[in-house]
């Protein structure tokens, strides 16, 4: 047969205008995000902190001397290292064979369990707080344990709220990775523990540095956690930022101790990102069906002792004994919501339609504020995330490029490891009049889904990052090949791909964006409260009808999250998981 | 699987579809502050009125009230003190007697024209008041036989060893109201070693008012281990049982801080008149005789009638402890940080 | 001005590392060039430098005109890879479609014909086994009807008897639409099999540009000849080199004459003699390892059937046809 192609004669002139395009793209590309980040992060921290440091239009930094000769200082820091390194250890102790189970295996309400140990993450500290204490207090049904306002109690809820980041980032890759690389270590000999430990373990390394890195970060600016389950005995930097600047109005010793968080904070991430690019390669990933098996407890017919079921069986126990420890502080949360005056009932359900007497609004109409102020979070959230996440993505021919763009990669996650009372007060400090401009963004209801969103885009950039980092690069050069200008290579390569790990990405955008408490807390927020606010306000009154209303509102908040993210979770692509 | 896929589609499409037209920004009015037809009202987390009354205030003055919360009590205090140069708003609402000294320090508030008794340095008119006072549970007392404590002294008696639970002073307000009525009670230089009596005594410290009474407190409603609890002389009546005449708890009012809120107005307010305007509504029927049921705190004003069940069951101190507002200012920092180290170790 | 693509002391380096040293290269309009070398030698870097994904030194131009300016996709050159690098989020017909202006439907499915996968279009590409994606790399490649196609070892993942029937499919599809093309590969079987004219390749440099037949018949080197499959070398006039300086008519000379495999053929009568070291047997017939003196160990052709001990000693004779006098 003939086919006849009509050939086009291919411009050769290449236009300056579309190279020009191209740079142009990638600089507002790179600078969107860091505008954004600048203005809404950098600036108002550094106009917190130069606060601290100049007095009378001079430097001065005497604080230092004075903060470090403080003994109390060092007996934070060292307790902040220790409550953030013990907190990481144990998540990724427990993540680990978590993931194994809830990513590896197949079996019934998996989705469901998935979802599940997501919830503690984005559920407010002041709701978990009290649901956990009320477990560990004498008389309560852990009581026995004497853990009440124990350092191990303040570990145990760290474990509690990071658990998921570990189980995600870890069992994402985990599920994608070939099988065959240990089934060859197996031939070799390697008993099934060896082969996991010289084999699987090392492959899975750039995600568990990921999720501990993340996980150390909000460990070590923990602050309703400390607070509620230790109290300050156990106080932390971020507490103690907390009580120099809204107790005392001691900028000096709080600009000091910002500056020590963020040397913290930075050292974890480039321990962390050493961890990531010593063992980041370019890993041989299968589709998730490949290498997913039933979960079976007896150990399948045909299956010889000693190949690795008892391992199975171990991260089995291991996870469920978990997830009974996860779900104690829950089912304890509704149970509790369910307690009324004359037994039990949906009472305090009931009265979510009301204003409960003295809120301003009802809890439904706090819902639905929350659910547009989390809708504005996630939209900015992705925006900024996913360019970051694609400008990061990228693989600069020199080495000049690749030490920016792991820079930059770093330079977004800080986010997480700054006070949120630092950032707060510092947007008070800087946010009025920005640029001379006629507002008064302080007092303007946009500046609280922005505050969440800063938040929120670390967690989108460590979604959808690792999908745009598995894009074969030949992949793209086969549609600039086939005449795809940079433009349409973008939308149809890596933003096509991309998407299908974006419904995780604003599940969690979202989620964390409703559940934010931190910075929101000292914006000068417009009268119409979200849900945690409304929460807050609740259990700060006396009465068994606001505590009620308050432990119901709690855990519509607590479904609310999990449902988006079970959702976000079945619109999510096969495969495509994402660092957590 | 394309018809999964397309599943998706149509699952992604309908939840964007569904919350679009929801976003919190693209609903918003323009925020008109600085405009003379604007009043704004910065105030704490724990401020509400029952609906409708701001709504008299606009009626009647044909201003518009809008309200900004930056957060509790004292960071309230200390965003105003930092923010002072371009204050958030016009009118402060929620400063206490705790605070109100550094607002007057910091030049925060500007003098009032509004006349009332004890109004604070010219500048801060009192609007609402309560006492932090020891609470006790009469239904665990009854139940084990032991007389109930009566005075800050009896906290330190072997029989109630293992039994109160108060808030961090650090952290919450109640708490330090109830670190100044140790104060009060045994002097500058006394209190310190009342509470390491009390330590010694089996003291627990709870992070918050509502961690205390909550989680730890017998009588909060949750069967927390501890039947006395620092709260207000206002709580006892929210315990009333359903069908009952009296309250499960009551307070001991011989052990009591007196906590004063006050409104005033912001130095550099963009709209000092109408500011003046919102901070004598404020004072006004209206307002102080919705404050006990929406505030739970008691009203400034004289002219103010009281709900029922406050007057039977939530008598307030006839003598409170005091502590001079600049006293507090000036020690504030020493004394928390004494008292962390006595208390907290 | 010359037609078609012509590249002039093209350089590619990695680092301070030249890939490609100086090739020059001219691949007339309609005509397929195979780039055949060892791994490492630098083809793929060439094929990557022509299409526009590696800075080059030296000069790129099509119908003599520079394409240094040009972005990769308005350089109309289509590559196609080793491994496909299909779009897994998209169907077969939307992979095909891709590099079409417009979306036609028709023109989709007379490329997939073209390709043998008629009525292919809906299927997900992760259903297609190896040979199915090469076909629907292919098809996408051809689609825009590109000015040049550069395929990189595009049938080297696939295994022999795949190999061997899409190269000459590759062969028909190309001449049917009229491509010019540039074929990378590492298999001289292939390269023969698909290109008019063959360049090979080494250590960053052309060694010789020429159609199949000459350059099986006049190989400009040892090193080409090794490549191609020459596996003994002897000076055309040394002693042990006269049965065979006799059965190609060549005079004693210091020239250097090549023996490919098969070179010699184990028979009843012949020119000369080897001791067997080892047999194989490939597609029916037998490879004897023999060792003749003076010239070493070399593959010689058996009979079917035939049946020979290490350590036999067997009569050789010789075929022309396998033999090669070096230039050098």
């Amino acid at each position: 047969m003939t086919v006849t192609l009509d050939r086009p004669d291919a411009a050769p002139s290449a236009g300056a205008s579309g190279r020009s395009r191209v740079v142009a793209f990638w600089v507002v590309a790179v600078a969107v995000p860091l505008v954004f980040l600048g203005l809404f992060f950098a600036w108002p921290v550094v106009e917190m902190i130069a606060k601290g440091f100049v007095v009378d239009g001079h430097l001065d930094l005497g604080g230092f001397a004075d903060v470090f000769s403080r003994p109390r200082t060092w007996r934070i820091i060292g307790l902040t290292l220790a409550q953030a390194s013990l907190g990481t250890l144990l998540s990724v102790a427990l993540g680990v064979p978590g993931a194994y189970v809830l990513y590896r295996h197949t079996f019934r309400g998996r989705t469901l369990l998935r979802a599940f140990v997501t919830v503690p993450f984005v559920l407010p500290t002041v709701v978990v707080g009290v649901a956990f204490r009320s477990l560990l207090v004498s008389g309560g049904p852990l009581g026995f344990l004497q853990l009440d306002g124990t350092f191990a109690a303040i570990v145990a809820a760290l474990v509690f709220f990071n658990y998921a980041v570990v189980v995600r980032a870890v069992g994402g890759l985990w599920e994608r990775l070939d099988p065959r690389a240990e089934q060859a270590a197996r031939a070799l000999g390697a008993s099934p523990w060896r082969a996991f430990r010289t084999v699987t373990l090392p492959a899975l390394t750039p995600a568990i540095a990921s999720a501990a890195s993340l996980t150390f970060l909000y460990c070590a600016t923990a602050f309703g956690t400390v607070l509620v389950l230790g109290g300050l005995q156990f106080g932390t930097i971020e507490t103690e930022i907390w009580v120099q600047t809204t107790q005392f109005l001691d900028l000096r010793a709080a600009a000091v101790l910002s500056v020590v968080q963020l040397v913290v904070v930075a050292g974890a991430l480039a321990v962390a990102a050493r961890a990531r690019s010593t063992r980041e390669r370019a890993l041989a990933l299968t589709l998730p069906d490949a290498s997913v098996r039933p979960l079976r407890l007896r150990r399948p017919a045909g299956m010889p002792a000693g190949d690795g079921h008892a391992l199975t069986l171990v991260a089995t126990t291991v996870t469920a004994v978990v997830v009974l420890l996860l779900a104690l502080p829950l089912v304890n949360l509704v149970v509790r919501s369910l307690r009324t005056d004359a037994g039990w009932g949906l009472d305090h359900y009931t009265a979510l339609g009301t204003t409960g007497g003295a809120l301003t609004v009802t809890v439904w109409q706090a819902t639905l504020n929350s659910l547009r102020v989390a809708l504005d979070a996630t939209v900015i959230a992705l925006v900024v995330g996913g360019l970051v996440a694609l400008v990061v993505s990228r693989r600069p021919r020199r080495a000049i490029g690749r030490r920016a763009v792991v820079g930059l990669d770093a330079l977004f996650m800080l986010p997480l490891g700054v006070s949120a009372v630092t950032v707060g007060f510092g947007f008070l400090l800087s946010m009025h009049h920005p640029f001379g401009l006629p507002v008064d963004l302080r007092t303007s209801p946009v500046l609280v889904p922005i505050a969440q969103a800063v938040v929120a885009v670390p967690l989108v950039v460590r979604t959808v990052l690792p999908v745009l980092r598995a894009i074969d690069p030949r992949l793209r050069e086969a549609a600039a090949t086939l005449g795809a200008a940079p433009g349409r290579v973008l939308r149809t390569v890596d933003l096509s791909i991309a998407t299908r790990s974006l419904g995780l990405a604003v599940g969690f955008a979202f989620a964390a964006s409703l559940g934010e408490f931190g910075a929101t807390s000292f914006l000068a927020r417009p009268d119409r409260p979200t849900l945690p606010v409304v929460i807050f306000r609740l259990i700060g009154r006396p009465g068994p009808e606001s505590y009620g209303m308050a432990l119901a509102a709690s855990v519509v908040l607590a479904l609310l999250t999990a449902g988006i993210v079970a959702l976000c979770e079945r619109l999510r692509a096969p495969g495509a998981g994402g660092e957590w | 699987m394309a018809r999964i896929h397309s599943l998706r589609v149509v699952g992604t499409a309908a939840v964007v579809a569904a919350l679009a037209g929801c976003s919190a920004i693209g609903s918003d009015e323009p925020s008109a502050s600085a405009s003379s037809d604007t009043v704004t009202l910065v105030t704490h987390d724990s401020f509400a009125l029952s609906e409708g009354i701001l709504a008299d205030f606009e009626e009647q003055t044909g201003l518009t009230v809008e309200v900004v919360q930056p957060g509790d009590g004292g960071t309230l205090v200390n965003q105003l003190v930092l923010t002072k140069d371009a204050p958030l708003g016009d009118v402060v609402f929620g400063i206490d007697n705790t605070f109100a000294s550094r607002a007057v320090d910091e030049g925060v508030v500007a003098p009032t024209t509004t006349e009332a008794e004890g109004v604070f340095e010219g500048a801060l008119v009192p609007i609402d008041y309560g006492d932090v006072c020891i609470n006790v549970d009469h239904t665990w007392f009854a139940a084990h036989g032991l007389a109930e404590p009566v005075t800050l002294e009896d906290l330190t008696e072997p029989e109630y060893k293992d039994l109160l639970v108060v808030p961090n002073a650090v952290t919450s307000s109640p708490g330090l109201s109830f670190l100044l009525a140790t104060v009060g009670a045994f002097g500058e230089d006394g209190w310190q070693d009342y509470w390491s009596a009390l330590k010694a005594n089996g003291l627990k410290v709870a992070d918050g008012w509502s961690d205390a009474y909550y989680t730890d407190f017998s009588g909060g409603g949750a069967d927390g281990p501890r039947p006395i609890v620092l709260s207000y002389a206002s709580s006892p009546p929210y315990t009333v049982p359903e069908g009952g005449t009296a309250p499960t708890t009551g307070a001991l009012l011989d052990t009591c801080f007196r906590q004063t809120e006050y409104a005033g107005v912001l130095t550099g307010a963009a709209n000092p008149t109408g500011a003046q305007q919102l901070l004598d509504f404020l004072r006004t029927d209206e307002v102080q005789n919705d404050i006990p049921v929406s505030m739970y705190m008691y009203p400034s004003s004289p002219t103010a009638t009281l709900p029922a069940e406050w007057a039977a069951f939530a008598p307030l101190a006839t003598d409170p402890f005091e502590v001079d507002p600049a006293d507090i200012t000036e020690n504030r920092e020493a004394w928390l940080t004494e008292w962390s180290d006595t208390v907290i170790g | 001005m010359r037609s078609g693509l012509s590249l002039r002391d093209v350089v590619v380096r990695y680092g301070s590392v030249a890939a490609v040293d100086g090739v020059s290269l001219d691949v007339p309009t309609g005509s397929v060039v195979a780039l055949l070398g060892p791994s490492g030698c630098g083809k793929s870097s060439l094929l990557r430098a022509v299409a526009g994904l590696e800075p080059v030194e030296g000069t790129v131009a099509w119908d003599g005109i520079s394409v240094a300016g040009v972005p990769v996709h308005r350089r109309g050159f289509g590559l196609m890879f080793q491994d496909g690098q299909l779009f897994a989020h998209r169907s077969v017909g939307g992979n095909v479609s891709y590099g079409l202006p417009a979306r036609s439907a028709v023109r989709v499915a007379e490329l997939l014909e073209l390709v043998g996968l008629a009525g292919y279009e809906s299927r997900a590409v992760a259903t297609l086994s190896g040979g199915e994606r090469q076909r629907v790399a292919l098809a996408r490649a051809l689609a825009p009807a590109p000015r040049l196609l550069l395929l990189d070892e595009p049938l080297s993942a696939l295994d022999r008897a795949l190999r061997e029937r899409l190269a000459v499919d590759l062969r028909a599809a190309l001449v049917a639409t009229g491509t010019t093309a540039v074929f990378v590969t590492h298999d001289q079987d292939e390269a023969f099999a698909v290109a008019d004219r063959v360049a090979v390749m080494a250590s960053g440099k052309l060694l010789q540009v020429d159609a199949p037949a000459d350059l099986w018949s006049r190989p400009a080197s040892r090193e080409v000849a090794s490549f191609l499959g020459y596996e003994a070398f002897v000076p055309l006039d040394s002693p042990a080199a006269a049965p065979l300086r006799e059965a190609i008519g060549a005079r004693p000379s210091p020239a250097t004459l090549a023996l490919a495999e098969g070179a010699f053929v184990v028979g009843r009568s012949g020119v000369a003699k080897g001791t067997v070291r080892g047999v194989s047997s490939r597609r029916g017939r037998s490879e004897v390892r023999v060792d003749v003196d003076g010239i070493g160990v070399v593959t010689a052709l058996g009979p079917v059937g035939g049946r020979w001990a290490a350590g036999d000693v067997v009569e050789l004779a010789v075929d022309p046809d396998a033999l090669a006098v070096l230039d050098d």
